[in-house]
């Protein structure tokens, strides 16, 4: 098992009640697989994804990432872990706004040295059809240019679970489309996807969709009835 | 694709933030600099000064010196007149009048037409032994100056000794170690010492100045004057002294004239008097400069350390600005794996940088003011003397040391951020 949530609970306080934003969500994941999870604004989606990308730390449960804790490991060690086993793609696209595409998607070299790094930065670069975009910086970008950036990025240390979150939530249908073949790839590669999203034409493209409502996954048939309300 | 890879990129992009962080850099150095070139430029200033001060003292002392010798040879010469019955060569190996005359003799040369002899002094000396304190002087009783009554009344050369006042020389006041305003008794009779002499030389050192009424009246010697001292006196022919024996002995026959206190004795006072006045100014000179240099040290002590922490302060509260302005990125920063050393490393990379610049640019501004308004002569090649490399490695050490410390909070804040909730919020 690549990934394993168990009983993951995570609440905030809100003014003088607290929030139950993930309730107790248990959940496996294999190498191969596009695990997408598809609810409401405000259902928890983008805390479950930080909880497992090791951003934030659950108030119960484990989460395991190749049978390891991130949360037993120091920052630092769990700051090398997230740069080894971890990429991430957000619906802000997040680039650094002074870097250039070619540095953006060489910045987790920062962490992890690797070899060949600028190499591969323009493999992907190249890959994602960015090569005449090389030394613009993120404004000088469209916004499906601007997520295939990160895309490259994300993809740049070779991790074994990429993290989506809403990451078709700002283009049009070409670019969404893709993003989503770019994630299809990955798993098909050996690479876990976990993709949060609301969108039903993004979640299609992934091979198992769960629904999650007020920090809960739901039963398939109240899923269903999610998606169809 | 490195740590200062991304803070120059970074730098770059926020030019204003980075420019205004360097121009509070650039300010503290200047400023500190320019103080300590100035304050550098003052004492090289004082120095050159003094010298110079010091030359014309010099040259004006031999001037002076010509001046005089020229001066006194023109000008007239004392003349002392003694009792026809007065053993001269007695008087030149004692320095003592024995015998006297009628006060009367000055009364009548006054009184006379006669052109020769000017500033009449009537005198009685004694040598005595001091009473009350044991002491051997000279006894001198002094009226001031008798007015002559065909002349335009001429400014006293000497003035009077008051009754009940006492004037000591040298060795008199040093041996009894009386000074002004102690109040003594000579012979029973109560005096205020008024003024101490310094030493000459002479028999002076050794001479107690009253009023001559009271030494008359002391010494027995009621209407009665030792000698007549006549100062500057003019003659027209080489042979001086004979003239005035002429003119004096139609008016006071059988008197004696003798030349006193010969000219290189004034010139050498004169001389000494103006060179101490020099001396004198110079020190004066001395203490003033001294006086200006701390007054600018004080003003620099204040203003360096209040524009050094104004500066800190602002250089803080832009790294704090910065830090507020990148929430997001260093959000996705610590996402992709960088450790919170590393976020912390760019700030204060960033700040040592911003210091390192800062000190540089700093450094030469400051001491370009420090020549421009330093105002030192050219010719000492003031940009050569003014420089300091020691100055200028401290800056290059002390200015990225302080940006660093300025920044070390909002640093810390930077790499303390939570990932979790930037990311959330973004």
């Amino acid at each position: 098992m690549l990934l394993e949530l168990k009983a993951i609970t995570k609440s905030f306080k809100s003014g003088s009640h607290r929030v139950q934003a993930v309730d107790g969500i248990s959940l496996s994941v294999d190498a191969g697989e596009f695990v997408a999870i598809q609810g409401p604004s405000g259902c928890g989606k983008s805390t479950l994804l930080l909880i497992v990308g090791g951003l934030l730390r659950p108030d119960a449960g484990q989460v395991l990432i190749e049978d390891t804790d991130p949360y037993v490991l120091s920052n630092d060690k769990r700051a090398r872990f997230r740069s080894t086993h971890l990429g991430f793609v957000f619906q802000q696209f997040h680039l650094v706004p002074y870097l250039s595409v070619l540095d953006n998607v060489l910045a987790p070299a920062l962490a992890t040295r690797l070899p060949e790094s600028r190499r591969r930065a323009e493999d992907l670069i190249e890959k994602f059809g960015l090569e005449q975009r090389l030394q613009h910086t993120p404004a000088e970008l469209s916004t499906g240019e601007k997520q295939r950036v990160a895309l490259a990025r994300a993809l740049f240390h070779s991790p074994k679970i990429l993290l989506a979150d809403e990451p078709t939530g700002n283009l049009d249908a070409e670019n969404s489309e893709i993003v989503l073949n770019v994630l299809s790839e990955f798993a098909g590669n050996g690479g876990c996807v976990l993709m949060v999203s609301h969108d039903d034409q993004a979640v299609q493209s992934a091979q198992r969709v769960l629904g999650i409502d007020a920090g809960r996954l739901l039963p398939r048939s109240e899923k269903e009835a999610l998606i169809n309300s | 694709m490195s740590l200062f890879h991304l803070i120059i990129q970074e730098m770059q992009h926020r030019k204003l933030n980075f420019l205004l962080g360097l121009l509070s850099v650039v300010v503290a150095v200047a400023c500190l600099i320019a103080a300590l070139t100035l304050l550098q430029a003052d004492e090289i200033q004082t120095e050159l000064i003094l010298e110079k001060k010091s030359e014309e003292v010099k040259q004006a002392g031999a001037q002076l010196e010509d001046a005089m010798r020229k001066i006194t040879k023109g000008l007239g010469f004392n003349i002392l007149i003694l009792p026809a019955d007065e053993d001269l060569s007695e008087f030149h190996l004692t320095g003592i009048v024995e015998k006297s005359m009628p006060e009367e003799n000055v009364k009548k040369l006054a009184e006379s037409k006669i052109v020769t002899v000017n500033h009449l002094l009537p005198m009685v000396a004694k040598k005595v032994t001091w009473p009350e304190k044991d002491c051997e002087v000279i006894l001198t009783g002094t009226r001031g100056e008798v007015p002559q009554l065909h002349r335009a009344l001429k400014k006293p050369l000497q003035q009077q000794v008051p009754e009940g006042t006492m004037v000591l020389g040298y060795q008199i006041q040093k041996k009894l170690g009386l000074k002004s305003g102690d109040e003594v008794k000579l012979m029973g009779k109560p005096f205020k010492v008024t003024l101490t002499y310094p030493e000459r030389g002479n028999a002076d050192d050794s001479t107690v100045w009253i009023n001559l009424k009271q030494a008359q009246e002391l010494l027995g010697m009621q209407n009665l004057v030792n000698a007549i001292l006549a100062l500057e006196c003019n003659c027209a022919t080489e042979d001086r002294v004979a003239e005035i024996r002429k003119d004096v002995g139609e008016i006071l026959p059988g008197t004696q004239i003798i030349e006193r206190g010969p000219p290189a004795l004034a010139r050498a006072e004169a001389r000494n008097k103006a060179h101490a006045t020099a001396v004198a100014s110079l020190e004066q000179e001395k203490a003033n400069r001294i006086q200006l240099i701390e007054r600018h040290a004080d003003f620099a002590a204040v203003l360096v350390p209040l524009v050094v922490l104004g500066c800190g302060a602002w250089i803080g509260f832009l790294s704090l600005e910065n830090v507020r302005r990148r929430a997001t990125e260093i959000g996705i920063l610590r996402a992709i794996g960088l450790r919170s050393s590393q976020v912390f490393g760019i700030f204060i990379i960033k700040a040592v940088l911003i210091g390192l610049i800062g000190a540089l640019l700093g450094y030469f501004l400051g001491y370009g003011i420090g020549v421009a308004w330093g105002k030192l002569p050219e010719a000492i090649h003031p940009q050569e003397v003014l420089f300091s490399g020691r100055w200028l490695l401290l800056s290059l050490v002390f200015a990225p040391l302080l940006a660093s410390l300025a920044s070390w909070i909002p640093a810390l804040m930077a790499a303390r951020q939570d990932p979790a909730t930037i990311l959330q919020e973004g």
